[in-house]
């Protein structure tokens, strides 16, 4: 079993999903309809199982662990046997089984079974409908957790840097209420996290000074890395100034610059320049990038950046060899000059910092009536911090915490801060929660406003969104509809297209492969970026124009900046931004689509080799939906001690697997989809032959072999024949899978079988509307199931 | 490490604590003298690695890169893959043959999650139970400012079967994984602000304020559906479980934390990640040294890698090293002509590093008379869960250390399928003190292994 991926050998977690609904009642049963059509089991259905099914999947032989001869009938009130059931409905509407070696099912016995199935399903999604379904209660994951707090305190640093990471889910989500856990190392890294913030939010100290420097000329002539100091920047010249002393800890700063690209030739790169902030000696931490832009054009012109000093490397104060803040600007390609640079912070309009002022605002009440003030600011702070309107209670219990603690506290802020740092550690600010649900029931504008914020932003709502909510409105479907208009083309649902792609497609997996700088001289690490970014703006462009999703199966057009042109050997790409570039010529053709971008492709190889069955069941997984099953518990050993077993083609080894009939079974569903993208090397690149080291050392050239089998028989050679088929044959199998990435993530939850009818309702409408990705979004946000709890 | 006074837990902490499990040997600490209690500590550590070893066909010639050793009993020879265990023979047993029964059943693949809990997760509809580290860590709590030390490569829990963590709590629910050494360091060894005024008000007013929050989270809970109420479940425990880490700080609020030598600082490589495999995993075992010789803790637990393979950083390993294949790969190719000497390079690599900390450990005396080292006073498993992959039989396990605790190291002893691994987990257990009357489908102590 050669590069067998995890995908393959993961258990498929059934359980997982059963135990999420383990409440709907028995009781329905009884109103259970029978559906018309359905054929009778013991005299229609029972005599083809026992031609077609049981010798495998019977009292001898249990193949995929599936026993069908004793499987209960009972779909509504055996969950188990119900999602069995459904397999089987899969596997022969995907006309995998029975497989290509048993007797063929005629096509009027596979109707019989299609139809029992299709009546048995319905009948107990019926019996369950009103009560599956249901969203868990799910805590806000690290990133949520970081975009809320950004938002709620309005200072942009890192709060989840000691977070523990998220459970992740068998299909690669982060953000479902079952897997994500609460455990006390977390919820004292919360307590932690939250005293930070609410220390840095609610400031005790007088007026801080103020630092101010201008730089006309690079303070270090030598720096590290063989890295000169130049006005003139590019290649190992850089603008570099270190502030040995006179500089701020901490606070929002802000560096101005005056610069020009310097653009010698009309087709040359566009000059792009990097601003970078911190260094770190002791811990050898480098600089972290505060801006980059490219500049075109060659005029002189100002520009102006703002952060947050806890964003970057800063040194301990008086150890190292180069104490000091650092801010260097560089470029690549190309040159940029530099005038003059800039240097201010901490930066506050006035003291104390409108961030303060926003929870603890001026009032003559803080003098005259201590507690009277901090009922006012928890009454303005807790509805925001919570998501919801807060009742008297729950302001005075805050309240009267305040006043506990002002007595053991030398200071007001002392006491106000531990007051709000309760809220933050609370449940209701901790969790996604939808109370009194014991029945389902429609969600309250609060609540809806929550979902739709951390779907399309991963953060609280905002005042716009709060304010619907408030008046009621977002109950409207014209209001949540413009709601959903209006965050989409947000900056904020950069998150959503981030977070998504990464979950849906696990764009992480191109970082984890190490890639052999034998077989791939000069490869850059920093490329793997730019592939990620690909993936990323080519969905967020199809997102925010409203294309069709059938541009992730084919395009003629993506997403390039030129380090990404280069590497597909695109011409005319001179920037360093990412931009729409029409696919055409022999070059662009290849790369329409997912499946033959880089991050996808690079992320399901060896980082040596294409890894056939990896990119294989990539495609069955995250394309179509349908992942293909587990090995069995016990796989037996393969005869692979061939010395020469290194240097035969992929498609050779792969036959060696296949001689065993438990791998066989299987493989024949998986291998074909892998061997037709085999015309893509390991970092994605087009070749034209196959070079692999035989022994760790000595290359050897095998010839690429795109000819491929599917599952149903069909042949086909290569990735443009397989795109056209996909779109051709298997477009509303994707459409489905589609919806169903989609919901799972705006829910937060794992779909059950209970939820068919409404996957199937939002597929028919999405094929509809020709696949567009907005639409489809849209359709989600203002269905029941979205709507509901 | 003794104390300076006897501590005892307050009244109300341990009422509180969640049933009677836990309860028990707290009762039993109360009133104790702090200096018996802490009496020649005991300690239990476990390192894993993922997807089993290289064990060469017997016609393929490499046989020294067999991972077992040659000839049983304690002539046994070491091959390439563990000779840097060499050194420290005489302080570890090699066990054969052994597994867990009912993990057996299962995937390969999927037997992580169950290495130090035994049980047949699939059939539990992936719930886990209680490792034995944290049967240990219960047992033991309060006698240090931490109760474990939970460590992965990968951090954080992973997914049910491709787990990142080894511990489990009392519920079975996996506990995150700390898996940064600079974290880890500030965590068990930063001053902190504990000791300051206004940490100590703070200590006091999170006592105050989890008090609320509890009160406020079963006000919440009393509004949910069944199903939330088992996510609020894990909230309330988890606040009971931080108020009494609250209330142990204030009972070591005037003990500073453990000063550490230049020495020490030196070697640890606080910032290195999962890119630079040997500094991060030295570094991991480092801090596993340092809070056993701090007595910051008792009990350890380290994922040198998860068997997520693609989803584990873990899992380019071995490309990083020049080994060619990332892990999961690297271990596939156990049996082609090609695939053994990686392999076996891989474990000497772990081996390595598993014998520098061990020789770290002899190093440090554990009792003032220097008669006894930490490593006497460790019990150390250290394996995995496969044997070659998808073979999740005859695990490959050292026990290390513990002739302080009653082991008797030194051998290399193979048993049958009939005994399970639990009992192994269960005289580990036993011997460093902890009163349990079986772990596991444990059937039995192995008395082969002590003295």
């Amino acid at each position: 079993m050669d590069q067998m991926p995890t995908r393959l050998l993961r258990f498929r977690p059934i359980l997982v999903r059963l135990h999420v609904i383990v409440w709907w009642v028995v009781a329905v049963l009884g109103t259970a309809m029978r559906a018309e059509a359905k054929p009778d089991f013991e005299r229609e259905v029972r005599p083809i199982l026992v031609r077609h099914c049981f010798d495998c999947h019977g009292a001898e032989k249990q193949k995929g662990k599936l026993r069908l001869d004793t499987l209960s009938r009972d779909l509504v009130t055996d969950r188990r046997a119900a999602e069995n059931w459904h397999e089987v409905q899969n596997v022969l509407q995907l006309g995998e089984m029975p497989p290509d070696d048993e007797p063929k099912l005629p096509a009027k016995d596979r109707r019989v079974l299609l139809d029992w199935l299709k009546g048995s399903i319905e009948e107990a999604n019926r019996a369950r409908k009103g009560n599956g379904g249901r969203v868990v209660v799910r805590r806000l994951n690290r990133v949520e957790y970081q975009n809320t707090m950004r938002d709620l305190l309005g200072i942009d640093v890192s709060y989840t840097t000691d977070f523990p990471p998220d459970a992740v889910t068998e299909d690669g989500m982060r953000n479902n209420g079952s897997a994500l856990q609460m455990t006390a190392i977390q919820l004292e890294y919360y307590l932690s996290a939250a005293r930070k913030a609410i220390d840095r939010a609610i400031v005790a100290d007088s007026e801080p000074p103020v630092f101010i420097h201008r730089f006309d000329q690079s303070t270090e002539k030598k720096w590290v890395k063989g890295i000169k100091g130049a006005n003139l920047v590019g290649g190992k010249q850089e603008f570099v100034v270190r502030i040995k002393k006179d500089y701020p800890d901490d606070g929002v700063f802000r560096v101005r610059l005056r610069v020009r690209g310097i653009v010698e030739k009309e087709d040359a790169p566009i000059p792009h320049m990097r601003l970078m902030v911190g260094y770190r000696p002791d811990t050898l931490q480098m600089r972290r990038v505060l801006a980059e832009c490219d500049l075109p054009g060659g005029e002189w012109q100002e520009l102006e950046f703002v952060s947050h000093l806890a964003n970057f490397p800063l040194p301990v104060r008086g150890q190292g060899k180069f104490p000091g803040l650092v801010v260097s600007v560089a470029s690549d390609p190309g040159q940029v000059e530099v005038e003059w640079l800039d240097f201010e912070g901490p930066l506050f309009e006035s003291w104390p910092p409108a961030t303060h002022r926003r929870i603890l605002f001026e009032s003559d009440l803080r003098e005259r009536d201590e507690p009277a003030y901090v009922r006012e600011v928890v009454q303005r702070f807790l509805p925001r911090a919570w998501r919801r309107p807060v009742s008297k209670d729950e302001v005075e219990r805050l309240v009267s915490f305040f006043k506990t603690r002002r007595a053991e506290s030398p200071a007001f802020e002392e006491a106000i801060r531990e007051t709000l740092v309760l809220a933050l550690v609370s449940p209701s600010f901790l969790f996604l929660l939808e109370p009194d649900s014991q029945e389902a029931r429609p969600l309250d504008a609060y609540e809806l406003a929550a979902r739709l914020s951390y779907f399309l932003w991963s953060s609280m709502p905002d005042d716009k969104l709060t304010a619907a909510a408030a008046s009621g409105a977002l109950l409207d479907d014209e209001t949540l509809r413009a709601q959903v208009s209006r965050m989409i083309a947000d900056p904020r649902a950069e998150e959503f297209v981030v977070q998504f792609t990464s979950q849906w497609l696990d764009l992480e997996a191109a970082e984890r492969i190490v890639i052999n700088e034998k077989l791939y001289r000069g490869f850059d690490r920093e490329l793997v970026g730019d592939m990620k970014r690909e993936t990323q703006n080519f969905f967020e462009e199809i997102l925010r124009h409203n294309l069709s999703a059938r541009h992730f199966l084919d395009s003629d057009f993506t997403m390039l900046n030129d380090r990404m042109a280069r590497h597909y050997g695109i011409q005319g790409v001179r920037s360093r931004e990412f931009q729409r570039v029409s696919l055409t010529g022999e070059e662009g053709v290849r790369r329409g689509g997912l499946l033959t971008q880089a991050a996808i492709l690079t992320g399901a190889s060896t980082g040596e080799d294409s890894n056939v069955i990896k990119r294989a069941v990539f495609l069955r997984d995250r394309i179509l939906g349908d992942p293909p099953d587990p090995p069995p518990p016990n796989v037996p050993e393969l005869k692979t001690a061939d010395a020469n077993f290194a240097r035969l083609s992929i498609r050779e080894q792969l036959a060696v697997h296949l001689k065993d009939e438990a791998c066989a079974d299987c493989h024949r569903g998986i291998d074909g989809w892998g061997h037709a993208l085999e015309e893509y090397d390991a970092i994605g690149q087009w070749r034209s032959k196959v070079v692999r080291l035989a022994d760790g050392r000595k290359k050897i050239t095998l010839p690429v072999d795109a000819r491929a089998k599917l599952p149903d028989g069909r042949e086909l050679t290569g990735a443009a024949e397989l795109k056209r088929y996909l779109l051709g044959h298997r477009e509303e199998q994707f459409a489905r899978a589609l919806v169903k990435r989609v919901a799972t993530y705006g829910l937060g939850r794992t779909l059950g079988l209970e939820d068919e009818a409404a996957l199937t309702s939002l597929t028919g409408a999405f094929i509809a509307s020709d696949l567009r990705l907005r639409d489809l979004v849209e359709a989600l946000v203002t269905s029941e199931m979205f709507r509901s709890k | 490490m003794p104390l300076s006074k006897p501590w005892n837990l307050s009244r109300r902490t341990f009422l509180r604590g969640s049933g009677a499990a836990l309860a028990l040997p707290i009762l039993e600490c109360m009133g104790v003298s702090a200096k018996q209690a802490a009496a020649a500590p005991r300690r239990l550590a476990a390192i894993y690695f993922p997807f089993g070893v290289s064990m060469p066909p017997k016609d393929s010639g490499k046989s020294e890169w067999s991972w077992f050793p040659e000839n049983e009993g304690r002539d046994f020879c070491l091959s390439k893959s563990l000779e840097p265990l060499e050194a420290v023979r005489d302080e570890i047993s090699f066990l054969g043959g052994l597994s867990h029964p009912e993990v057996r059943k299962i995937g390969g693949h999927d037997s992580g999650d169950t290495f130090l809990t035994g049980c047949h997760l699939l059939a539990r509809g992936l719930r886990n139970v209680q490792s034995m580290d944290q049967v240990a860590a219960d047992h033991l709590s309060g006698q240090t400012r931490f109760n474990s030390l939970v460590m992965s490569t990968d951090g954080g829990v992973g997914e049910p079967t491709r787990s990142s963590t080894l511990s489990y709590n009392v519920h079975g629910r996996p506990i995150p994984a700390l898996n940064q050494p600079r974290q880890i360091f500030e965590r068990f060894f930063g001053a902190g602000d504990d000791g300051s005024a206004l940490g100590r008000r703070r200590l006091q007013s999170a006592d105050h304020l989890l008090d609320l929050v509890l009160e406020d989270a079963r006000n919440v809970r009393r509004r949910l559906g069944k199903a939330d109420q088992e996510k609020l479940d894990e909230y309330l425990d988890s606040v009971r479980q931080v108020e009494q880490g609250v209330e142990r700080s204030q009972a070591w609020i005037d003990r500073p934390k453990p000063e550490l030598t230049d020495a020490d600082r030196e070697r640890l490589k606080l910032d290195s990640d999962s890119q630079v495999p040997e500094d991060y995993i030295s570094t991991m075992f480092e801090l596993i040294y340092l809070a056993f010789r701090t007595d910051s803790t008792r009990v350890a637990t380290y994922q040198i890698g998860s068997m997520g393979d693609a989803s584990s950083l873990s899992g380019k390993f071995p490309q990083l090293l020049g080994l060619g294949k990332n892990l999961h790969g690297l271990c596939h190719a156990w049996n082609k002509p090609d695939g053994i000497e990686p392999l076996g390079k891989w474990d000497r690599f772990l081996a390595t590093r598993f014998a520098t900390f061990l020789q770290r450990m002899r190093e440090t005396p554990a009792t003032p008379d220097g008669s006894r080292s930490l490593l006497d006073q460790s019990a150390i498993l250290y394996g995995c869960s496969n044997s070659t992959t998808h073979n999740n039989k005859n695990y490959p396990l050292i026990l290390a250390g513990g002739k302080g605790m009653g082991f008797q190291p030194g051998t290399y002893q193979r048993f049958d399928d009939s005994v399970p691994l639990a009992n192994l987990q269960f005289t580990m257990l036993r011997q460093a003190g902890i009163p349990v009357k079986s772990f596991a489908d444990s059937n039995g102590v192995m008395p082969e292994l002590l003295a």
